[in-house]
This record gives C-alpha cells, structure tokens and sequence, in this order.
C-alpha cells in the first residue's frame, strides 16, 4: 500500500512543479497512480492534496483557462516548494552542524537534524572540512524544556505554576512564550502574561509540575522587533561610557580580562571596560571587594555604594 | 518499518533524492545512518524512486538513478533536485543551536557568522523578532581542548583564574571528567602542582597548551562536595535567590517560606566573595567567624566610596 500511495505523491508533486497550471482532469489522465471511478479518483485528489500540504508543500490554484470551461489548474511553484540560503561556504555549514548537535541529545526532536540535512542537500560541499572539528554539547536541560521549546515554535498559549522568586507565592499564569534564553546554564522563558497583560521573564526551575500547552498553534503574534535579551535584565550591556576601575596592583585578575585599556599609574591602575554585561560587571567589582573602585560612570559607582552600605550589618 | 505511513515514507523520499544529488556516489550505508533507517529501507526506496518521473513516464522523464556495489549516484534528479523548504521546528532548533553555540565562541569573526547565518534562517519564514539568546562563560576551544586531554589521556599546561582566589597561575593537570556544578562546567583533575586532585571552573582557564609530563591516571576520588566540612546559614531576599539555587548541591537545608538556608562550603575565601557579588541580596547569619570576617571585607571596601 505504501508504495503505491508514496510513489502517486512523489509523482504528483513531481507534476505540479511544472512552470504552468495543470487542470484536475489532466491530472487525472496522464499522472501515474490515478485510476478508477473518476469519484474515486476524486477523493484520492483531494486525500494527496491534504498530505501534501502537510509535509509543507504549498498548492496553488488559478490559471482559469476558457478553453478547459473554468476548471482550474493547480501548481506548485519552485519557489515555494524549496529554499535558498544564498552562498553557503564550508565553514558556515560546519557552524550549522555544531549547533544541529548541540541539541541532537536535548531537544528530543530531529528537527536540527532533518534541517541540517536539507541544507546539505542544497548544494555540494567539501565535509570534510570541519568534520575533525570538536563538538560542545549541552548538559541536560529541564524537563519543562520541550514543552517550551515547541510552544514557541508553534505559538501555543500554555498555563502553568510558577514559584514567584521575590514574593516566595506560587500562582498560576497563562503566557503566550515568545522566547528563550540562557544564562550561564539557567533557562528563561519570556513571554506576554495574560494575567498582568505584560512581557515578563520566568526562571525555567521555577515553574513548578507540567507545563500544558493549547491545542492550537498560532493563536499569537509576535510583536515585530521583539528581542528577548531586553527582557533578561542580566543581558544587559553596559552604556557607550566606558566603566572605569581603579584597582591595587597585581589584582582583580578578572576585571582585567574584561577590560580593554590599562593604564598604569604609581600603586595602582586605571582600567577602562567596555560594553560588557552589566550585571556581570556589578557583580565582578563587588567580588573583587576594596581591591576596585569605580570612578566612573555614577550609576555603577552608585550601585557599588548602596550594595556595600547593604552588605553592612553590623 | 512495516508501520510506516505513506506520508513518512514520502517526506523521506522527497528528501532523499536532492541529498544524494548533492553527494554522489555516497554509499548506501550512509545514506541509512543519515536518514536513521536500515539499509534495506533505503533499498527499497531507491527501487520506488526509479519507477517515479513525469508524465508521460518515457526513460527520458523518470527519476535516473543507479546504485552498483552500494555506491549510489542520480543522472537526472528531473525537477526533485532542491530540498523542500525548511519547516518551523527545523528553523528553530537550528537557531536555538546557533545562539548557544555563540556563546561558546569567543573569536569575533566567528560570532558574526552565526550573526549572518541566523538572520538569513530568520528570514527564511519572514520572523521579525529574535526569539533566542544563549550566554556562557565558557569558550569552545577551551572546552573542547580539555575534552580531547580527557580522551586521549594527556596532561595539559594550563593558565588560570581561580574563582575563589583573586590569583593566576600556570599549572600542569591531568583532566579527568568534566562535571556540571553550581550551573557552570567544571573539570576535576589531578593538578600536578599540589600533587592532588583539584576541580577547576572551566571559564577560568583561559589557556591551554600540550605538556610533555606523564599524564596522571587516578581513580576519581569522593566529590569535592562531600570533603565541605563547614556548613553557614544564610538568609536571602530578591534575587538572592539564585544563590541556592545556583548551588543545589551545597544546599544541606533550605526553608523557601522562611528564605533561609543551611548551606556547606569549602573555603571561606570563595563564600565571602560569593556573597559580596549578591551585593545584599544574600547575608549571612552564622558562624560568627565568617559574618565579622565578611563585615571586616565589607567596610574595608565601603571606605573607598566613602573616605
């Protein structure tokens, strides 16, 4: 059976990627795999039709034609059927198979794969190339990460419960998930909360049981510009005005990898750093205890103060 | 394979025919490890391929393929020579794949590629918004170098930033096992230097290079973990929170209603520093020892903003 329904499909597809509309009836009388009643050929038409388009492939229809009494063609256009990435060098298609690797364990799906195969099927390229290259995979992620992973893709509205880090309550939430992100390991998921009616970001350990998705897929739009690193607020870089540190001789080894100019001076020295992530940076002063100080800009120097004056119990 | 349905069978059929175009003459048991199928399926496929074509199905119409001694090779892939279009899952893992692989590489040139590469998949189905962002301290290379040194079994001269000590150092080691702790990846390995086993925050080393030393077999020994004899209570507020759970495997008790936490720990010198970067958030309640040691750091720094 499947190879009589396969090889109608393969033949139909074939047929229609012709430059012009081909009319049902001529379908039916020269693709091989058509046959019987013309009901029945009918229902078959209608049945390859609907499989089609589920494996993506879009039919068009038009091309009335007088002479065929308003019956209309069908046709797959090339440029839908396929895809272009432009020039693809060697190296960038070894770049797409490390990342189709990094989720070959983890996302419990063979979609990195199966993309990363079509994209080999474009055009011949020298594997060879990149193939000694050693790969990085990721550790295991959470159990609600495939959920996600596929609500995003799909735009599926899900519900879940979510242990609120700052109030310690727990409470339900429905979001349309417009992104994710990672932070040294820890998965975020960002997206529009109903309940709030704002964009927010939840840690992915802190949602608690199952995450259920909607059964219908694009119930959302994502607003155009949309970027989910302005919603994870330790992603952030610093501003134009570069964060200058004086900082003891011989210390704060990790400030000086972060930072671009170093100017000596008797007993101390100036380092300049910029555009980096500034949580990080905050974090890295406050590390380095009296070692560092900021001279400038004010925010951060402001933000180093009130944090000691916290740290300050006694 | 007997379950398969049509369709499965044809999105593997329509796939098949541009990916041999563009590597011909790839073996028949390639093909099957790349679509995941045995040999025999692709057989058969290639069988069902040969008999499809276009009207009107003369030899000059049909799909012209042949595969001798198992090598396979298409002649004329007529108008099935393109992949089909990717689909949203493809896309998305894809890009999913490329943020995180740039965060793992450092070299400018490179992270612009992925730059490139992930705008041109963005716009393959017309996305207007950047749905995913990957950051990791760690730098491929690096990581990529240890793993070798673990498999290959040789000693490693290293550049190194302790994340505890405000120090660099350069030491032979031998890698033993890469592990995930405290949400960043570490490396145990027996430092030759201190002559014992060591665990190294990978985002530290910020060099590596071969060592003609020996390298060092030894039996892993007990986690580092298990050696913490100190434990500390702390309490928490706002974004304190991550400190617990950052470091799950320090955590000996930990009260979420209460926000408080009994944790161990190793050495007092990473704990304070640790608790400083919280700039607050995070405070701690007992030994007296730590707390006025802590305090002691705290005003000695604060002088600077204030004097």
């Amino acid at each position: 059976m499947s190879d009589v329904k396969s090889s109608r499909l393969i033949n139909l597809t074939m047929a229609l990627l012709g430059k012009k509309y081909i009319t049902k009836s001529t379908i039916f009388k020269s693709v091989e795999g058509y046959s019987g009643t013309p009901e029945a050929m009918e229902r078959m038409f209608e049945r390859d039709k609907t499989d089609l388009r589920d494996l993506g492939i879009t039919i068009e229809v038009g091309g009335f034609d007088p002479l065929f009494e308003d019956e209309p063609g069908y046709r797959i256009l090339n440029s839908d059927y396929t895809f272009n990435l432009g020039d693809l060098s060697s190296e960038e298609v070894g770049l797409l198979a490390l990342a189709a690797d990094i989720w070959a364990r983890n996302l419990q799906s063979d979609s990195a794969r199966s993309g990363l195969r079509k994209i080999k099927s474009l055009t011949t390229i020298d594997e060879d190339e990149f193939t000694n290259r050693p790969h990085y995979s990721l550790v295991e992620q959470p159990n609600t990460f495939h959920d996600l992973w596929q609500a995003v893709t799909n735009r599926q509205e899900i519900v879940f419960d979510y242990s609120s880090a700052r109030s310690g309550t727990q409470s339900r939430r429905t979001v349309h998930p417009y992104g994710i992100g990672s932070w040294h390991g820890a998965w975020y998921l960002v997206g529009n909360e109903l309940e709030s009616a704002s964009i927010k970001a939840y840690r992915l350990n802190r949602i608690i049981g199952d995450v259920k998705r909607s059964s219908r897929s694009d119930t959302f739009a994502i607003p155009d510009g949309f970027n989910v690193s302005d919603y994870l607020i330790m992603t952030k870089t610093t501003g134009e005005e570069p964060c200058v540190i004086r900082v003891k001789k011989g210390s704060c080894l990790n400030l000086r990898a972060m930072s671009r100019v170093i100017t000596e001076n008797d007993g101390f020295d100036l380092l300049e750093i910029h555009q980096v992530q500034r949580a990080e940076l905050v974090r890295t002063i406050l590390w380095s205890g009296a070692d560092a100080e900021v001279i400038s800009p004010h925010d951060i120097r402001d933000e180093i103060r009130s944090s000691l004056e916290r740290l300050l119990t006694r | 394979m007997s379950t398969e349905k049509p369709i499965e069978r044809t999105a593997r059929l329509l796939d098949l025919i541009p990916y041999i175009n563009a590597h011909q003459g790839i073996h028949i048991d390639d093909l099957a490890e790349e679509f995941d199928v045995t040999a025999d399926v692709i057989a058969k496929d290639l069988d069902l391929l040969f008999l499809c074509g276009l009207p009107s199905y003369t030899p000059l119409e049909l799909i012209d393929l042949s595969y001798e001694g198992g090598y396979v090779t298409i002649r004329d892939a007529q108008n099935l020579n393109k992949p089909r279009r990717l689909n949203k899952h493809e896309v998305s893992s894809l890009l999913l794949g490329l943020s995180e692989l740039k965060s793992t590489l450092k070299e400018p040139k490179e992270r612009e590629r992925i730059d490139e590469l992930s705008k041109k998949l963005r716009d393959l189905l017309n996305i207007q918004s950047e749905q995913f962002i990957s950051y990791r301290s760690v730098d491929q290379s690096i990581y990529a170098e240890i793993l070798t040194a673990i498999s290959s079994e040789k000693a490693i001269h290293i550049e190194y930033l302790s994340s505890s000590k405000d120090q660099k150092s350069e030491r032979t080691i031998s890698p033993i096992e890469v592990i995930q702790q405290s949400n960043r990846e570490h490396v145990i390995a027996y430092c030759h230097v201190a002559k014992e086993q060591r665990v190294f925050d990978i985002a530290g080393i910020k060099k590596v290079s071969p060592s003609n030393e020996l390298y060092m077999r030894k039996q892993r020994m007990a986690s580092l973990i298990d050696q913490a004899d100190a434990s500390v209570a702390i309490s928490y507020s706002g974004s304190g929170v991550s400190f617990i759970e950052d470091n799950p495997e320090l955590i000996v008790a930990h009260d979420s209603a209460a926000k408080t936490a009994i944790m161990k720990f190793w050495n007092t010198e990473w704990l304070i520093r640790s608790v400083m970067s919280y700039g607050g958030a995070v405070t701690v309640l007992e030994p007296k020892l730590v707390v006025n040691a802590l305090q002691d750091r705290v005003a000695a720094s604060l002088q600077r903003y204030t004097s």
